[in-house]
C-alpha cells in the first residue's frame, strides 16, 4: 500500500511523444478504413433501395394492366419521377419507359416497361456520389 | 528474486504498450466493419440481380400466357415431347426481351402437364392421368390436356443469377353446343304456343333474318335432350306435336349431313352434358363482367337492356356489344321445393352479345330482345320463358339445364311462345368466344424459387 504513493514518477515526455505520434498514425489508418466501410455499407443501401423503388412501380403498373389495360398511366411514352417526388424515397428518381408492341414475341396487346431508377450513394467522405442507375424490365400482355 | 522484482516494478514503456494494444484492438474492430461493409454491395447486387431476374421470368410467363390465350385449342401441341416432369420449351430457350440485348436478361420458358406427383398442390384438382372435365375423347397424361391445366415455369436470367416461376394457367372450355336449344340436364318440359316461332339448328348469319339462313358451318339439331334419357326427347315431340312443329329446323337425327324439321331433328344427344355445364358455370362465374345477385321472391328486372352501350361500354347495364361481348352471371336463389321463381326478367328494347349465365330460377323475355351468342339457365327450377310480345330474337344458342327433379306444370324449362327466334349461329358464337377468349384463360397458383 505504501509504494505507490512513494513512487511518484509519470510518464516522460518521450514516451508521450512517441505514444502520441503512434497513436495518431494508427488512427489516421483507422478513419480511412472507416470511411470505406461507411461507403460500402452506403451504396449498398441504395442499390437495395433502388430495387424496391423499381419494383414498386412495377408492380402499381402490373396491377392496372390486370384491372384496366387501357389506362392511360399504360400509354405509350416516358413518364419520370423527379427526386423528392417519390413517396419515402426522396432520394432516388425513377423514369418509366412503356413501349406498345415492341416486336419480336411481345406484338400485338403487349407492352414492354423498363423502369429506371437512379440514385446517388453518400461517400464515406459524407459527399454525393456519382449517380448509379438500376434498370428493372418486363413485359405486360393484356388480359381482354 | 531482486532481478524480477526489478523488472516487475520497472514501469519505462508502459504508454507505448498501452497505445499499442489499443491501436490494435481498433484496427481489429475497423477489420471486422470492413469485411462486413465490404459484403453489402455484394448483397445489395445480388438482390437487384434477383429482383431483374424475376422481372425477367415474369415476362417469360406473359409469353407464355400470350401463346396459351391465343391459340386455346393447340395447348396439346405445345405439350409435344414433355414429360410430366419437365415442360417442352415454348417458344426459344433464352430469348431476349423484346428489341433489348441480353444484356437485360433472358427467359428460357416450358410448359408441362400437372400429372407429376405434387402437381395436384399447385393445381387443386387431382393428377391429369384420367379423363378430365374439358376433354372426354382421351384421359390427361404427359402430351395430353385432360383437365384444361397445365404448369408453366419460366426461368429468368441476369448474369449468372436465376429466378424460375411456375404457374398454373387454366382455360375454361365453352360446352359443345349440339343444339339450337338443348336441354342436358334432367327434366325438358316444354311448352309451344303460338305459330311465329323459329327453332332453327341451321348456321344463321347474324345478318340473316329468321328461318332464312346462309352460313355454311354444319347445322346442329334443332332441339336437343340429355344423351341419357331418350324419353325426353319423346316428351318434347309429343309436346310440339301440339303446335307447329315444322317450325323447328335443324340437322337430320338420321342424316347427320342432312337438315329436318319437327321431330327429325329433336334427338338425345350425348355431345353436351350437364357435367360440362356445371363445369362451364363454376368457372365462367368469377370472370364475368357483370354479376348479379337476387334474393328469393326478387326478380331483377331491365328494362331497355343495352341502352346504354353507345356511351358507357363498361357499364352493368351494357350487357356486351359485337365489338365487346361479356359475360354475365345472373345468381338467383334456390327456390324452394318446385316453386316457379323468375331470376331474370327482360323488357323493352333490349340487347346484348356474350355469354348470358341465369343460375337457378327461370329467365322471362319480354319486349324487342336480341342476343348474340349464348343463354345458359342452370340450376333448380330452371327455364327459359318467351312472353311473345314482341320480336325475341337469340342468335348463337341456349342451354336449359336443369339438374333437380320438378314440377312440370309450374315449372316449364321451356316456355317458346308468340315471335320467338332462337338460332344457331356458329358465326355469333365464335365471336364471343374470339371476343371473351383471354378471359377464359387464367393464371393462377404462383410459385417463386
Amino acid at each position: 500500500m505504501k509504494r505507490p504513493i512513494r513512487n511518484e514518477r509519470g510518464f516522460t515526455l518521450g514516451e508521450v511523444l512517441v505514444t502520441m505520434v503512434v497513436l495518431s498514425v494508427g488512427l489516421v489508418a483507422v478513419a480511412t478504413g472507416f470511411q470505406y466501410a461507411t461507403s460500402g455499407v452506403e451504396m449498398g443501401n441504395g442499390e437495395t433501395t433502388a430495387a424496391f423503388v423499381a419494383a414498386q412501380r412495377l408492380e402499381q403498373l402490373k396491377a392496372l394492366a390486370l384491372t384496366d389495360w387501357a389506362s392511360v398511366t399504360l400509354s405509350a411514352g416516358t413518364t419520370t419521377e423527379g427526386y423528392g417526388a417519390i413517396a419515402d424515397a426522396a432520394r432516388y428518381r425513377r423514369v418509366t419507359t412503356i413501349t406498345d408492341s415492341p416486336g419480336g414475341a411481345c406484338t400485338g396487346s403487349c407492352k414492354l416497361v423498363q423502369v429506371t431508377v437512379f440514385y446517388r450513394p453518400v461517400t464515406g467522405q459524407g459527399q454525393l456520389d456519382q449517380e448509379r442507375r438500376l434498370d428493372v424490365v418486363t413485359t405486360f400482355v393484356s388480359r381482354r | 528474486m531482486k532481478a524480477v522484482g526489478r523488472l516487475v516494478h520497472n514501469e519505462r514503456g508502459v504508454a507505448l504498450v498501452l497505445a499499442l494494444v489499443v491501436l490494435l484492438t481498433l484496427t481489429g474492430l475497423v477489420l471486422a466493419f470492413l469485411s462486413v461493409s465490404a459484403l453489402e454491395p455484394h448483397i445489395s447486387r445480388n438482390h437487384s440481380h434477383t429482383v431483374r431476374a424475376r422481372y425477367v421470368a415474369e415476362a417469360g410467363i406473359e409469353y407464355a400466357y400470350d401463346m396459351l390465350a391465343t391459340n386455346i385449342g393447340s395447348w396439346n401441341d405445345y405439350l409435344g415431347g414433355a414429360t410430366c416432369a419437365q415442360g417442352a420449351i415454348l417458344g426459344t430457350p433464352n430469348s431476349s426481351l423484346p428489341g433489348l440485348g441480353s444484356a437485360h436478361g433472358a427467359f428460357t420458358v416450358r410448359v408441362r402437364n400437372d400429372c407429376n406427383a405434387d402437381d395436384d398442390t399447385l393445381t387443386g384438382l387431382g393428377l391429369d392421368t384420367t379423363i378430365g372435365g374439358c376433354d372426354v375423347a382421351a384421359p390427361g397424361s404427359a402430351t395430353h390436356d385432360g383437365n384444361c391445366k397445365v404448369i408453366v415455369t419460366s426461368a429468368g436470367t441476369i448474369g449468372s443469377t436465376t429466378r424460375t416461376i411456375s404457374v398454373v394457367i387454366s382455360r375454361i372450355v365453352i360446352p359443345p353446343i349440339n343444339a339450337a336449344l338443348a336441354f342436358p340436364g334432367i327434366r325438358a318440359d316444354v311448352n309451344f304456343s303460338g305459330s311465329s316461332f323459329v327453332v332453327d339448328g341451321r348456321d344463321t348469319r347474324m345478318t340473316d333474318g329468321a328461318g332464312a339462313p346462309t352460313g355454311t358451318a354444319p347445322a346442329v339439331y334443332g332441339i336437343a335432350v340429355n344423351g341419357s334419357l331418350p324419353a325426353l326427347a319423346a316428351q318434347v315431340e309429343n309436346a310440339l306435336a301440339r303446335g307447329p312443329q315444322n317450325d323447328v329446323r335443324g340437322r337430320d337425327e338420321i342424316n347427320a349431313s342432312a337438315t329436318a324439321q319437327g321431330a327429325n331433328t329433336i334427338q338425345s344427344d350425348v355431345v353436351l352434358t350437364s357435367r360440362a355445364v356445371t363445369d362451364f358455370v363454376a368457372a365462367a362465374r368469377s370472370m364475368a363482367d357483370v354479376t348479379i345477385d337476387i334474393g328469393p321472391g326478387s326478380p331483377y328486372s331491365i328494362d331497355n337492356l343495352g341502352s346504354v352501350c353507345s356511351t358507357s361500354i363498361e357499364s352493368s347495364a351494357c350487357w356486351g356489344t359485337p365489338s365487346h361481348p361479356k359475360t354475365v352471371y345472373v345468381r338467383g336463389a334456390r327456390p324452394e321445393g318446385t316453386t316457379r321463381e323468375i331470376s331474370l326478367s327482360v323488357t323493352g328494347v333490349s340487347q346484348g352479345t356474350g355469354i348470358l349465365i341465369v343460375e337457378n330460377g327461370a329467365v322471362e323475355i319480354g319486349g324487342n330482345f336480341r342476343w348474340n351468342g349464348l343463354v345458359i339457365v342452370t340450376g333448380k327450377n330452371v327455364g327459359v320463358r318467351y312472353r311473345g310480345n314482341g320480336t325475341q330474337s337469340v342468335y348463337g344458342a341456349i342451354i336449359v339445364n336443369e339438374m333437380h327433379e320438378d314440377n312440370r306444370a309450374t315449372t316449364l324449362e321451356g316456355d317458346i311462345r308468340g315471335k320467338a327466334d332462337i338460332l344457331y349461329s356458329k358465326e355469333a358464337l365464335d365471336l364471343v368466344q374470339t371476343g371473351l377468349k383471354r378471359r377464359l384463360v387464367t393464371t393462377h397458383s404462383w410459385m417463386d424459387q
